[in-house]
């Protein structure tokens, strides 16, 4: 393989002093520290890297940076395998392994290769207008396993994110001249600055090309005090200024990947940065444009600056024998950097006429107003032919080449200040849009700017830097210095695939076609053709896109305007955006008071809501079901004791506080006494049920509100919301408390017993406190606020003591368990005996449509003469519908099948009209067979009716049946 | 699920220290306006005002043993923690009768982390946002691992972060992996 590596001073970036291995494809090359995968593979000679996405043509390197459209990689292989890295943005590191994506068997031999020879079958939006019959699901699989390019893992990725919240004055986004002169300035008048720089190094462009007034600027931003920050990508600018980038970390990358691959184990590999900016300044520079000549998707065809850093960083030559395509004056600047370094430039091939060309290079020919016409070789560059007025257009010539440089331009790197919701305007002189004034919050400075004189660009920014630190008024943008440039750079009427996407295989042809058939919109245009999508999102491509689009429409590039700029700018990992929140961290988990107790007592622990709480104690060889069965049982039977602690609880104080829940809660609490509890129903202004809980009074303006477990939140953000924006006039306090107490329910018919066992006082036994009934008293010296309620209609003590002395009081019930045969009991058999009850479940029964009458609450509408959250609504004809759907009791006909939860209920077969749903359903311990709750369509009046369930195909019978199941006088609850 | 993350059990790692701050008697004062009776009578035995808005003090009470910290969390509401139980139960039976604003015992409802060492903002900016992190002398509301936190600073260098009791192991956890990944 041929060494194209300079010899020093070029590759300033390397450190020739560190060899490295690697390979690629299967085989192995060489390299130095400071390559990067795509330089090395020059530098080897390799310029097949890749097949294009949809032709499978031969691709090669085509840029040096975020921009590059072919070089893609899949890095490493198992868990570390990472699939569509840029090769142009990896750092080399001994050891590593990279592939490439979208080819098979080879790179060199592609059986996909197919695909080109088809060309003309697979025009743009070819599967909308082929794969219709006999329907699009046959193709589907198909396409879908032939689209992407490389490889997930498919494991789990080993690896650590985290995010950093951040705060600055000043962000300046891009580290080249124009954003450090920017952060100098605005750092030396005192604002906080934080520099973000996509590369390992600062100084762009010019690093590597010793200049020496981009070292001091360095050194003069650290004296400064700029917060620097390199490897740090910012991709996306959200409201408010909120900036995100990502920070690879040094040490993180390939080069981990190659050292820990087949390890177990991951390091920090990136870092989201969310940085809130008073002033954000945009100098992220520009991207080469591309020029469009036939075949000029060849390896070896490559942008101009791409080429010209490949000799000064990494001292790769990608050629020895170069023409550069030209539509500005940049073209020049390189012709000459690279004889400087001894490559032979033989020609300028510039489609501007001689009048517009701005620059010269000694030594080297120009050819004005030419064009590409054909470029010789399949793998690589052989040779170009050139049309010229030189040549008198019809002698083409034929030139000798390894290395085609396109430098059709400039397209300035708006994306920040497009996200940020900026205006472009288009310049027609040098073909490039440009910001139009500041965005919100977002200053433009250099060459994304549209500026692009190096003095103009230092000035500019310092100036902006400067006012941006004192707030004052920001300088006007001027810009020019580009020279030049043609919009259009493509040729009519020649042969051969002129491409303007690279990396989705869009060609002029394409866009042509999407013209014809009046996808005239530039975002339809992005659909219909696919450029400007994928990992590139169109950065070399989308300017030639939308000028083409105006050629073809008749309309100046002015009028088609661009895409919609989203973030991110480019690709960010999954990894990345999930940060902290994987594994156990994946969501905030509620752990109760007494979880060690519950999992020495042999709990099965599951999520309600955010709550991990015992669903069951299931004893050796016992399951779920059966270990539910048998607690329920064992609380009818005897007693049971159940962790209540997630139950919500507020304290709700002040002289209004009684009058505020009667207009809260559909119940009227303003008549209790203190020491009485009453059960309520929370509504919201449309009169749907949203919550439930018990209301107890402790003193005159006291009160303690037991709310649901998962309805504690937005019930306490419902009473302040109505407190601070409508009952401004109330003085009443909310103040939340469920984590302070933890709540021990009692229950069964010797609750009291067993409570007794342990200490409790006799003022709180069944005879002296009444259900529904509040005692403040103590425990073992703490205090205790017991509640006489139930929700599982046995005699029920819940007991509210400091969270920390739950699990002590847990200890003592189970140590004295055996003597009254009591159990702990979890969710699950607590639903089983409330559905016996037939206790609804606000979220269980309920649903956004759930009105009170809908649940056997209508007599406490008409009974409640004050307002109430909701009563207006509750007045509307729909709430009076006879229709609506009613809480009833249901029950198999056969005694036998149980009713599946979310089954419909429906006269017909199939059931075209449901008439309701089952809600809730179990087995019933205490009857022996299945039992059931729903919502049916005027359910309260159909007692006795026989009901067709639906349930995956088939019918079970069944029939509505009077509720409660089981002790409907109630008298359990009195013990 | 079975087993919760490690508790508020100590971090140490190169300039940071956390731990869980034990003992502690913690309390919501709730008012309805800092002129009422409730507020003189808690000033009164504070022997100082009450912080103001974002703000967190520490004093000793006059003719208490005990330190109290007290921390802004919003118009109505003041944050206070005692290390003494006898002076807090004091306090509670001196506002009991109160009728313009009322103690709420919070005890054991929230874990208190204490953070030391010059990372401990580091730290902070990993579990929630830089903008909730607090001068010396503040209080700030704001987020830690995802769950609702108040944190103030008394001390330089060191911060209080009080989490809802049932977070805590969750909000434990995700500073003991951001603080191994501080380097």
């Amino acid at each position: 393989m041929t060494s194209m590596r300079l010899a020093a001073p070029w590759g300033r970036r390397l450190d020739r002093s560190q060899r490295l291995t690697f390979r690629f494809n299967g085989r192995w090359y060489g390299g130095y520290t400071g390559d990067t995968l795509a330089s090395a593979l020059l530098a080897n000679g390799v310029q097949l890297v890749g097949r294009s996405f949809k032709l499978h043509r031969p691709r090669g390197i085509f840029s040096c940076g975020v921009e590059e459209p072919n070089g893609l990689v899949d890095l490493s292989s198992g868990a570390m395998r990472t699939p569509n890295m840029r090769a142009t943005l990896v750092d080399l590191c001994d050891g590593l392994i990279a592939e490439s994506v979208n080819c098979w068997p080879s790179v060199r031999f592609d059986v996909g290769a197919l695909n080109d020879k088809l060309a003309a079958l697979l025009p743009a939006g070819f599967y909308y207008k082929t794969f219709k019959w006999p329907t699009w699901h046959l193709y589907e699989p198909a396409i879908r396993r032939m689209a992407g390019l490389g490889r997930a893992s498919g494991q789990a990725d080993p690896d650590r994110y985290e995010e950093v919240s951040e705060q600055t004055e000043v962000l300046v986004v891009g580290g080249g001249l124009a954003g450090l002169s920017a952060a100098v300035s605005a750092a030396e008048a005192g604002a906080d600055t934080l520099l973000l720089a996509s590369g390992a190094t600062l100084g762009g462009a010019l690093a590597w090309r010793a200049d020496p007034y981009i070292e001091e600027l360095i050194a003069r931003a650290r004296r400064s005090g700029v917060r620097l920050l390199t490897r740090t990508l910012a991709f996306g600018i959200y409201d408010h200024n909120l900036v995100c980038a990502r920070e690879a970390m040094p040490g993180a990358g390939a080069a981990a990947t190659v050292a820990r691959a087949g390890t177990a184990g991951g390091v920090l590999r990136e870092r989201l940065w969310k940085i809130r900016a008073r002033a954000v300044i945009a100098a992220a520079g520009a991207f080469e444009r591309p020029m469009i000549f036939p075949n000029n998707d060849r390896p070896g065809v490559m942008l101009a600056n791409a080429a010209e850093k490949y000799v000064d960083a990494f001292g790769v030559a990608c050629g020895q024998r170069v023409v550069i395509a030209a539509n500005s004056d940049s073209a020049y600047r390189v012709a000459g950097s690279l004889r400087a370094a001894g490559l032979d430039v033989i020609a300028v091939v510039d489609r501007r006429p001689p009048a517009d060309i701005g620059a010269r290079a000694a030594d080297v020919r120009t050819l004005a107003g030419a064009s590409i016409m054909r470029v010789g070789g399949a793998t690589g560059v052989r040779s170009c032919t050139v049309i010229s007025p030189d040549t008198d257009g019809s002698r083409p010539e034929r030139l000798d080449c390894d290395l085609i440089l396109s430098a059709g331009g400039f397209a300035p790197a708006v994306h920040l200040h497009s996200q940020a919701g900026g205006r472009l305007r288009w310049l027609d002189d040098s073909a490039m849009f440009v910001p139009e004034g500041a965005a919100a919050g977002v200053w433009s400075a250099g060459a994304c700017a549209g500026i692009f004189a190096r003095d103009a660009v230092v000035n500019h920014a310092a100036e902006l830097g400067l006012a941006l630190a004192r707030r004052s008024a920001a300088p006007l943008v001027q810009a020019g210095g580009a020279g030049k440039s043609l919009a259009a750079t493509h040729l009519m009427g020649v042969p051969g695939k002129q491409f303007v996407d690279l990396q989705n295989d869009v060609s002029t042809a394409d866009i042509g076609l999407a013209a014809q058939e009046n996808y005239r919109s530039v975002e339809h245009l992005k659909r219909y053709t696919t450029t400007g999508m994928g990992t590139d999102q169109g950065k070399t491509s989308n300017v030639n896109a939308l000028v083409l689009m105006g050629e073809f429409t008749g309309r100046e590039p002015a009028l088609v305007g661009t895409t919609k700029f989203r973030p991110p700018y480019a690709p960010v990992t999954l990894g990345l955006l999930a940060g902290r929140r994987v594994g156990p961290l994946y969501r905030p988990l509620k752990y109760l008071p007494a979880h060690d107790w519950h999992r020495a007592q042999g709990a099965l622990f599951e999520q309600f809501g955010s709550w991990v709480r015992p669903a069951a104690y299931p004893k050796a060889g016992e399951s779920l079901r059966s270990a539910a069965e048998r607690e329920a049982a064992a609380v009818r039977a005897n007693a049971g004791v159940l962790d209540g602690s997630p139950l919500g609880k507020l304290e709700i104080f002040g002289p209004d506080a009684a009058h505020f829940l009667d207009l809260m809660y559909l119940g009227t609490m303003s008549n209790l006494n203190p020491g009485q509890a009453r059960y309520g129903l929370l509504l919201n202004e449309n009169g749907v049920v949203v919550d439930d809980g018990i209301v107890a009074r402790l003193g005159p303006q006291h009160y303690w509100v037991n709310t649901t477990s998962a309805g504690v939140e937005r019930t306490a953000a419902a009473f302040e919301e109505w407190l601070q924006c409508e009952y401004t006039q109330l003085r009443v306090l909310i103040t939340p408390v469920t984590s302070r107490w933890g709540n021990v329910t009692v229950a069964g018919p010797r609750a009291w017993e067993w409570l007794a066992s342990v200490g409790f006082e006799a003022a709180l036994a069944p005879q002296a406190m009444k259900h529904m009934t509040v005692t403040q008293s103590r425990w073992a010296g703490a205090p205790a606020r017991v509640l006489r309620a139930s929700f599982s209609g046995e005699l029920g003590y819940e007991v509210n003591l400091p969270a920390d002395e739950a699990a002590t009081l847990l200890e003592r019930l189970g140590e004295r368990a055996a003597d009254f045969g009591a159990v702990p009991y979890g969710i699950e058999a607590l639903e089983i005996m409330r559905i016996e009850k037939g206790y609804i479940h606000i979220g269980t029964d309920t649903d956004g449509t759930t009105l009170p009458q809908d649940i056997g609450f209508a007599r406490a509408i008409e009974r409640k003469a004050a307002n109430f959250v909701g009563r207006r609504s509750l007045l509307r004809p729909a709430a009076r519908d006879p229709e609506r759907f009613q809480l009833v009791a249901l029950a198999s006909k056969d005694g036998r099948t149980r009713l599946p939860v979310g089954a419909q209920i429906a006269a017909a077969d199939p059931p075209t009209q449901s008439e309701g749903h089952v809600t809730s359903s179990c087995w019933s311990p205490s009857l022996g067979r299945p039992i059931a709750l729903g919502m049916l369509a005027r359910g309260t009046q159909r007692l006795g009716e026989k009901l067709r369930i639906h349930h995956l195909g088939a019918v079970i019978e069944a029939e509505v049946v009077k509720a409660p199941f089981v002790d409907p006088p109630g008298e359990r609850l009195h013990g | 699920m079975d087993s919760p993350p490690d508790g508020p059990a100590d971090i140490e790692s190169e300039g940071l220290r956390v731990a869980g701050l034990c003992g502690w008697r913690i309390a919501s004062l709730r008012h309805f306006d800092r002129a009422g009776a409730f507020v003189a009578e808690v000033e009164s035995w504070l022997g100082a005002p009450l912080p103001g808005p974002l703000q967190a003090i520490s004093c000793r009470p006059p003719g208490q043993e005990a330190a109290a910290i007290l921390a802004w969390r919003s118009p109505t509401e003041t944050m206070m923690i005692c290390d003494q139980e006898k002076a807090f139960g004091e306090l509670e039976q001196r506002l009991a009768g109160s009728v313009d604003g009322s103690m709420v015992n919070q005890t054991g409802g929230f874990a208190i982390f204490q953070m030391q060492g010059r990372r401990c903002s580091e730290l902070l900016q990993r579990i929630g946002a830089k903008t909730a992190i607090p001068s010396l002398g503040e209080a700030r509301g704001g987020r830690a691992g995802e769950v609702h936190a108040l944190t103030l600073s008394i001390r330089a260098g060191e911060f209080l972060m009080f989490i809802e009791r049932s977070y805590a192991a969750h909000v434990a956890q995700w500073m003991r992996v951001s603080a191994s990944d501080l380097c």
